[in-house]
């Protein structure tokens, strides 16, 4: 039965190599080919070079820590992408939990996952291991860290399958998912700064030995501890974390033939229909509401009705959400860059006030918001809006609901920054320059961004499918190339603003004539945009409703 | 062409009393052709049933005359209007229920209706009160404020038909309204559509129930491989014979009914 399901899972992992036609094949296999040859073999050898070395002690316990680590988070956010892992596929088979569990487990084991942890732990455990009995202790840990990895991983997405195949627990991943990636950039920037402020290196070391040291009590970490603990002959406590990895893996098991059972046994929340929930709710008010009721030409304006509908969306899409999150990384980098103690260069190295490129930087990611891949984003629906588009001011008024939108969530969000980072660093001026320069850089990012989606939509997975939704498979580079291209674009046509800025000082004039200028771009990128997708909307619709 | 087509009405171009007129549409997607050379003549008032085996054509066919997928070559005309080159008077007339109800579904159905309300530029207290209207015949008034990705299949179906009927259309396109509903909530798409043909509006759906379409419609149009093979009134197209049977004689499908084969299927042998 368990060789059964390897060979489940490895028709499934060529399946999945297999993209679609001959040249996504190629392409799948030449990179898990590189993967196996190239990334794992030079991973093991980057660890176990640091065989001897001072902190390879500290290496072998954070090493296992960020595996058990790894093994717990990454299946919530590639859920769905392993049918080999969702007991409820099998649940009409005639097999025992056990038969079951063992399959899974065998499954599990199975892939690329499983080997990039086996031989990346071996690696460590050489790093670390000083001697026959080290080594042999070793070998030991790896088989149970392994264990442990794989129990709780798979014990924590049988408890939560029904939680995350349900639509309301999907979306939570997608908002887990957007903080962890924010959380990982923020990291990276700290050491980034860090580095560039000149205390980079030793801090970090101090701050990696500091994780191990608490690191080392967790089974994991003990697990690893093990080794060195043999390695300093000391084999009495070697044998105790080991044992106490063991158990810990052990229970892992147990617990999740439990869960498997009660998760064989009970209804499967995602098949309920939605007119249970239906009753708690409020009835409906007699009378439809889509904002905007006080007056006949609020209610008629097209902008406002699409913005309407887009600002609804900031709030119950979790797709939207992400980019919600996403507007942190920024806000990070405007602070990083204005504030004097955070700024490269030294506190006293740089000029006085606040420098102007985070703003255009700031004022152009807000653009992109709300203004890239706009009709990808609308996804197969569009054909709505398309079946009411007899004009093309109908889609010129569509695109400038999509911006307005964009511009009352992210606008005022860096007018507040710049405004709190004026009155703390005493720049007034500058900062109401910074908010005029952001303004005008949105109006040429959001311009540009508009021709790009029509000329350029690219069609985004339906999120059930899996909770990252980016372009689909083959798109996201070409997608990444045209983001890229319309932010240079985008800088070329600021240029005349920039240098306006920086060469006269009058600024009450040059703030008006740079927000005027940021206006005449939008509405330049609305009007080309709107003239060619018009043209373009039954090609726009048929690729973006295109599944991917 | 048209085998059993209206005698009077084989001259070509569009007849006043038409409805919908589509001209040799063509659609090809790289080396298949969906759609080679339909044209289909679809007379106001009437229930009209586009009939055909999965694969035929028939939401390609619809897409094409509803002004959502451009033809590779053909002409449609809705009301006189050619949803081509005038698609302002054209799409005012239609309204569509496509396969698949993709809809903005992180919107509550009342929020749907409000914002396709004012897309169509309806006047306030029309829209208001012709989508609560439209929400209570459909029994949805209590689903309220639960967003529409939340819904069952039938109730997608029933919402999309409300959105599909707010600007009261001349001309209904149905892709399949029926599959995937239940016998209650079908019935009430049924009767709001019986109420609709009753005034001289135009209902055209695609189906591959047969019954469904023999008890339905009085006009009836059957697809394979991207053509009509035949397009006029029920009883001419049954000739006599049941919807299901004239439909298996045309599609060239064999009369055997699988008996023989499969021997070893049911309780009697091992």
């Amino acid at each position: 039965m368990a060789w059964l399901f390897v060979r489940l899972k490895l028709r499934l992992i060529a399946g999945g190599l297999r993209g679609p036609g001959r040249g996504g094949r190629i392409a799948g296999l030449v990179a898990a080919l590189l993967t196996m040859l190239w990334v794992v073999p030079l991973g093991f050898l980057l660890l176990a070079a640091q065989h001897g070395r001072a902190g390879a002690d500290n290496l072998i316990v954070l090493v296992y820590t960020a595996f058990a680590v790894g093994w717990l988070v990454l299946p919530l956010m590639t859920f769905g992408a392993d049918e080999t892992l969702d007991p409820a596929r099998l649940a009409l088979l005639p097999l025992r939990p056990r038969e079951l569990a063992g399959g899974l487990l065998a499954a599990a084991l199975t892939g690329f996952g499983p080997i990039l942890t086996v031989v990346l732990l071996t690696g460590s455990m050489v790093a670390a291991a000083r001697g026959p009995v080290a080594v042999l202790v070793g070998l030991a840990a790896v088989a149970i860290e392994l264990v442990i990895c794989v129990a709780a991983s798979r014990a924590l997405v049988t408890a939560l399958s029904s939680l995350l195949r349900s639509r309301r627990g999907r979306d939570l991943g997608v908002a887990i998912s957007g903080l962890l990636v924010l959380g990982i950039y923020a990291v990276t920037l700290t050491f980034q700064r860090a580095a560039m402020l000149g205390h980079g290196a030793a801090g970090l070391g101090a701050g990696l030995a500091g994780v191990a040291r608490i690191a080392r009590w967790a089974p994991p970490g003990m697990t690893a501890n093990a080794v060195v603990q043999a390695s300093a002959g000391r084999y009495g406590p070697a044998v105790l974390e080991l044992g106490a990895g063991a158990v810990t893996a052990a229970l892992g098991l147990w617990l999740w033939l439990v869960l498997l059972r009660r998760a064989l046994e009970t209804a499967d929340s995602s098949t309920q229909s939605a007119g249970r929930r239906r009753d708690r709710r409020r009835a409906a008010r007699p009378v439809p509401a889509f904002g905007w009721r006080a007056h006949p030409r609020l209610w008629s304006s097209r902008a406002l009705t699409t913005a309407g509908r887009e600002l609804r969306y900031y709030r119950r899409d979790p797709r939207r959400k992400q980019q919600l999150v996403s507007l942190a990384m920024p806000v990070f980098i405007v602070v990083a860059d204005s504030v004097p103690g955070l700024r490269p260069g030294g506190p006293g190295g740089s000029a006085p006030g606040l420098p102007t490129w985070p703003a255009v930087f700031a004022g152009a990611i807000a653009g992109m918001f709300s203004a890239a891949n706009q009709f990808g984003l609308d996804g197969s629906a569009l054909w709505l809006t398309a079946a009411a588009t007899t004009r093309w001011q109908d889609l010129r008024a569509d695109i400038a609901g999509k911006n307005l939108a964009g511009a009352v969530i992210t606008i005022p969000v860096f007018g507040l920054l710049y405004l709190a980072l004026g009155l703390w660093l005493h720049a007034p001026g500058p900062a109401a320059r910074a908010v005029a320069m952001i303004v005008c850089a949105f109006g040429a990012t959001s311009g540009v961004a508009s021709i790009l989606s029509v000329l350029n939509p690219v069609p985004i997975p339906d999120r059930r499918a899996n909770v990252f939704s980016s372009p689909g498979t083959g798109q996201g580079c070409l997608a990444g190339l045209m983001t890229l291209a319309g932010l240079l674009a985008a800088l070329v046509l600021l240029t005349p603003a920039l240098v306006l800025t920086a060469l006269w000082r009058a600024p009450l004039l040059v703030g008006v004539l740079v927000l005027g200028y940021g206006a005449l771009l939008a509405w330049a990128g609305r009007w080309a945009a709107a003239v060619i997708g018009f043209r373009r909307m039954p090609e726009i619709l048929a690729t973006v409703s295109r599944p991917v | 062409m048209f085998p059993a087509n209206d005698a009077g009405r084989a001259e070509p171009g569009m007849v006043p009393a038409d409805a919908v007129y589509a001209e040799n549409l063509w659609k090809r997607f790289g080396p298949t052709t969906a759609v080679a050379g339909v044209t289909l003549r679809i007379p106001a008032g009437s229930f009209f049933g586009l009939v055909g085996p999965n694969g035929a054509g028939k939401t390609t066919a619809l897409s094409m005359m509803t002004g959502l997928l451009r033809p590779d070559a053909g002409t449609v005309w809705i009301s006189g209007a050619d949803v081509w080159r005038d698609p302002v008077a054209a799409k005012a007339s239609i309204g569509v229920l496509p396969e698949g109800l993709r809809l903005f579904d992180r919107l509550t159905g009342p929020e749907l209706l409000s914002y396709l309300g004012r897309l169509r530029r309806l006047d306030r207290e029309v829209a208001e009160s012709r989508a609560a209207e439209l929400l209570a015949v459909l029994d949805l008034a209590g689903a309220g404020r639960t967003l529409i990705i939340d819904y069952s299949t039938g109730m997608r179906k029933k919402i999309a038909l409300a959105a599909a009927l707010l600007h009261n259309p001349r001309v209904l396109f149905l892709d399949e309204p029926f599959e995937g509903v239940d016998p209650v909530s079908a019935q009430m798409i049924r009767s709001v559509l019986d109420a609709f043909t009753g005034t001289g509006s135009t209902v055209i759906f695609s189906s591959h129930v047969l019954e469904l379409v023999e008890s339905t419609c009085d006009h009836v149009a059957v697809m394979n491989r991207g053509q009509v093979l035949a397009s006029g009134r029920t009883e001419q197209i049954r000739g006599g014979r049941t919807l299901q049977q004239a439909f298996l004689a045309m599609v060239g499908a064999r009369p055997e009914d699988g008996s023989g084969r499969l021997p070893w299927l049911g309780s009697s042998s091992g």
